[in-house]
């Protein structure tokens, strides 16, 4: 069993409001939502492993079509 | 309608050790209680049965184990909430260490009586029936006194930091401070750095590709004199290879007429002064005379002796000579064999007498011991005859003596019979004077007693010599039969061994004469045998010294090969030393045109090497792996912009979201406030973001500090109120955050708010404001006991 890092319903309004800002870059939308949902699930280690993940993958394309 | 609280029942759970059952009435319950006694555990197991953790485990600060009180393996929770116009519902939640795992276990049962199972099922249903996660439960329904500490006594930094947490606000500004693209710019610049160290062998390569170039054309020009230079030689060695040829041919029957030369010496082991063909005649004759004595000894027929005589040596007919030897002494051997088995036909008999003798000696062995005791008896009989007299003259005496003794015994009876008469006669006449002899009837009386008494005398005289006359003839007859039984007994000995006697006495005769034939046998064989054997060694010597001949006389014929071969070498060498010149000027031509070969293999291996296409290759290699990296940095640095988008974006959020969220919360605060507390002292209250840059680069940290409107000015919140007064901010402030959350909970829980002020007052405007805002519930844990007198109005549950 674990323990959110962070509530749903400000979760749900950083989402709405990621998708507000960042509507007209889909790879950065992508980037913004996939680290948000690993700091919700591990907190800011998700966000440090998530950010590894992409470097490791070197390829910020493969990335945002993957996601 | 919003959820309420209405029955807690909890087993091993914390500080309680065994079940316990507390009731939630509707409006203000507050759970009095000293240090421990469980107030804070009753809010804890509330947010337990709710979503599994309370606020301390989700913090990490304790482990999940520690919520089983320590004298148990096991604690439970059961809660009862209430959804009007919906009905009960009931959550239960177990936690075991037993096994040393812990294990949980989860029920919800709703008001239809179905049960689910299963944790994440259960929590979907309390958010849903709460309007809440846990986060949001514990930052809005479920306040512990820490919060309520800080955002009441703390510093600057530690309201604010208990206000974002309150607000939502920390967990957004922890989000946008783990974006941080620091590893990622440390990664392209290490990638940049590659990138020069690649570009500059690059450009090396390229340098080098230049130099290849210009070697190769100088490789080009020395391959081709040297290929030049060695169709020029291979042209003369043509020229030269067939005197060459003969050289060589030459060269090879010298060395093979040699090597069979010397092939030939070793098959020869004697020394040349052994293989003069005069000594091997004289040695020849000798043989030719040694056969000649060894016929004489054998006896041959005169034929031998004549074949002998006509053999004539010379050097020339020596191989034939020898051979004729050779069988005439074959033909000696065989006459050797016959006599030699001959006298082994003598040497068998004499071994026959041998064996016939010792047959004699083994029965002469065997009568011994009778041929003794015969001759013992017939001594001891000779010794006794001269001794004692013969056998005839013993038993004459014996039959003599025994007649005296008859006679003596006789006598003796009769002087006995006398000697007791007369001494009877005269012992009576003696008791009566006279007495009448019965024999005679010649009267006796005392007169003659004297008489009688001198006859009694000599009449025991007499017996005493007949006596001793017995004695000796028993004495001597008894010596007399003994003397008779031995020689009987030898006698007797005497007969009975006597033919055994008279066997021995041949069989020695036999012997004697045997051992007579053969010492005689030996001297004869003895002296044939030395003779033969003589002639034998003879013999052997000769066939030695006939093989020996044969062997020089092939020897002998090697010698002459040999020479005849020297010869040969001799005109060969001679032959080849015309063509040496031919044959030096080729060797040389050879070993120029070997290192000119050498050199072209040098060179074309060089050229082999510096193979444009492999530069080239690398270059395309180096090229590549350029590309490669500069669109991968071109990809990360791509990262590093989005990633720094992203993170500004998050910042805007997290400004925005604080902004409005403080807006939105001071016009809540105001209006509880005007609604509890329409008193002129404090007309407002305002919470206000102040921001502050500590690091260069670094975004601005956020503080807030909470401003009070009297009707003389505006002042800080610490500065100018009451106990009371900040009570009253403070409360405004969490319940303007509890009504601020969109949830359905209808309850708010405060574990110890404010301990420091008036708990009558706190209670006092709790309730009015639970009232006046609509919530139904309110749950304050307090130690303050004396509360439990003095307000009324309130559910009280007390711990002890």
């Amino acid at each position: 069993m674990s323990v959110r890092h962070m509530g749903k319903g400000l979760e749900e309004s950083i989402r709405e409001e990621l998708k507000e800002l960042l509507g007209d870059d889909q790879e950065a939308l992508s980037i913004a939502l996939s680290l948000l949902e690993r700091y919700v699930q591990e907190g800011s280690r998700g966000v440090r492993r998530r950010i590894a993940e992409l470097l490791e993958a070197g390829n910020i394309e493969s990335e945002a079509t993957e996601a | 309608m919003k959820a309420k609280l209405r029955r807690l029942e909890v087993n091993c759970f914390r500080g309680f050790r065994s079940q316990r059952i507390f009731e939630f009435p509707d409006g203000v319950t507050v759970v009095v209680g000293p240090v421990g006694s469980g107030k804070s555990s009753i809010l804890s197991a509330i947010q337990f049965a709710l979503y599994g953790f309370d606020f301390n485990t989700a913090m990490n600060l304790y482990q999940r184990e520690s919520l089983i009180n320590v004298e148990c393996e096991r604690a439970e929770v059961q809660l009862t909430l209430e959804v009007p116009g919906d009905g009960l519902y009931q959550v239960g939640r177990s936690l075991d260490r037993s096994g040393g795992r812990l294990r949980e276990t989860v029920f919800l049962k709703t008001p239809q009586g179905d049960v689910v199972n299963g944790s994440v099922e259960v929590e979907a249903i309390i958010e849903e029936l709460l309007g809440l996660d846990f986060q949001e439960f514990i930052r809005s329904v479920s306040l512990g006194y820490v919060l309520v500490h800080m955002l009441a006594y703390g510093r600057q930094a530690s309201r604010s930091r208990a206000l974002d947490i309150l607000l939502g606000i920390r967990s957004i500004r922890a989000f946008y401070e783990s974006l941080n693209p620091r590893r990622i710019k440390k990664e392209v610049d290490e990638l940049r750095r590659n990138l020069e160290d690649l570009r500059r062998e690059y450009s090396e390569t390229e340098e080098n590709y230049s130099r290849v170039k210009t070697r190769k054309r100088e490789l080009e020009s020395k391959k081709s004199e040297l290929q030049k230079r060695l169709s020029d030689i291979q042209g003369q060695l043509k020229q030269l290879e067939e005197p060459v040829r003969n050289y060589l041919d030459l060269s090879r029957k010298i060395e093979d007429n040699k090597n069979y030369a010397n092939r030939l010496r070793e098959k020869i082991k004697h020394s040349p002064s052994e293989l003069d063909p005069y000594r091997i005649m004289e040695e020849v004759e000798y043989v030719k005379r040694e056969l000649r004595d060894v016929f004489e000894k054998l006896v041959v027929s005169q034929d031998y002796f004549n074949t002998l005589e006509k053999v004539q040596v010379s050097s020339e007919n020596l191989h034939q000579t020898v051979a004729l030897l050779e069988k005439l002494l074959d033909d000696a051997w065989r006459r050797y064999d016959r006599v030699w088995e001959a006298f082994q036909s003598s040497v068998n008999e004499l071994e026959q007498r041998r064996g016939e003798l010792r047959g004699l000696e083994k029965l002469l062995v065997e009568l011994e011991p009778i041929i003794s005791e015969y001759e013992e008896a017939e001594e001891r009989l000779q010794e006794l005859e001269a001794k004692y007299g013969t056998q005839e003259k013993l038993e004459k005496e014996f039959k003599k003596i025994e007649e005296e003794l008859r006679e003596n015994m006789k006598k003796l009876q009769q002087l006995k019979s006398i000697q007791q008469l007369k001494q009877s006669l005269a012992e009576s006449a003696l008791r009566r004077t006279s007495v009448t002899c019965p024999v005679c009837g010649s009267q006796i009386d005392s007169s003659i007693i004297d008489e009688l008494r001198s006859e009694l005398s000599q009449i025991a005289k007499q017996v005493l010599d007949y006596e001793k006359k017995i004695q000796e003839n028993e004495k001597r007859l008894k010596e007399l039969r003994a003397l008779l039984e031995d020689i009987r007994g030898l006698k007797v000995t005497l007969v009975s061994r006597e033919p055994d006697y008279d066997r021995y006495r041949d069989f020695i005769q036999r012997k004697e004469d045997l051992e007579e034939e053969i010492r005689e046998d030996e001297l004869v064989i003895k002296g044939k045998e030395h003779e033969y054997r003589s002639i034998s060694a003879v013999l052997t010597s000769l066939d030695e010294k006939i093989g020996d001949l044969k062997r020089k006389l092939n020897e002998y014929s090697l010698s002459l090969e040999i020479l005849k071969t020297e010869k040969e070498i001799a005109e060969l060498e001679e032959q080849r030393k015309e063509l040496e010149p031919y044959f030096t000027q080729y060797t040389k031509l050879k070993e120029e045109e070997k290192q000119a070969t050498d050199a072209l293999t040098k060179v074309e291996a060089e050229l082999s090497a510096l193979e444009e296409s492999y530069v080239e290759q690398h270059l395309e290699e180096l090229s590549r792996e350029i590309s490669g990296l500069e669109s991968k940095i071109s990809n990360l640095e791509n990262l590093y912009v989005k990633l720094e988008k992203v993170r500004n974006t998050v910042r805007q959020i997290l400004d925005k979201q604080r902004r409005e969220k403080i807006e939105a919360l001071n016009r809540r605060i105001n209006e509880i406030i005007r609604k509890v507390y329409p008193s002129e002292s404090i007309r407002s209250v305002e919470l206000e973001i102040i921001e502050k840059y500590t690091r260069k680069g670094a975004p601005p940290a956020s503080y807030y500090d909470i401003y009070v409107n009297t009707g003389s000015g505006r002042y800080k919140f610490n500065e100018l109120l009451s106990d009371g007064q900040k009570t009253i901010v403070i409360l405004s402030v969490l319940l303007a955050i509890y009504s601020q959350t969109r949830h359905k909970a209808g309850f708010i829980m405060l574990d110890e708010p404010l301990p420091n002020v008036d708990d009558e007052i706190k209670l006092a405007f709790l309730t009015t404001l639970a009232e006046s805002e609509d919530i139904p519930q309110v749950i304050v844990t307090t130690q303050a006991e004396e509360l439990t007198t003095k307000v009324s109005g309130i559910n009280i549950i007390r711990l002890r």
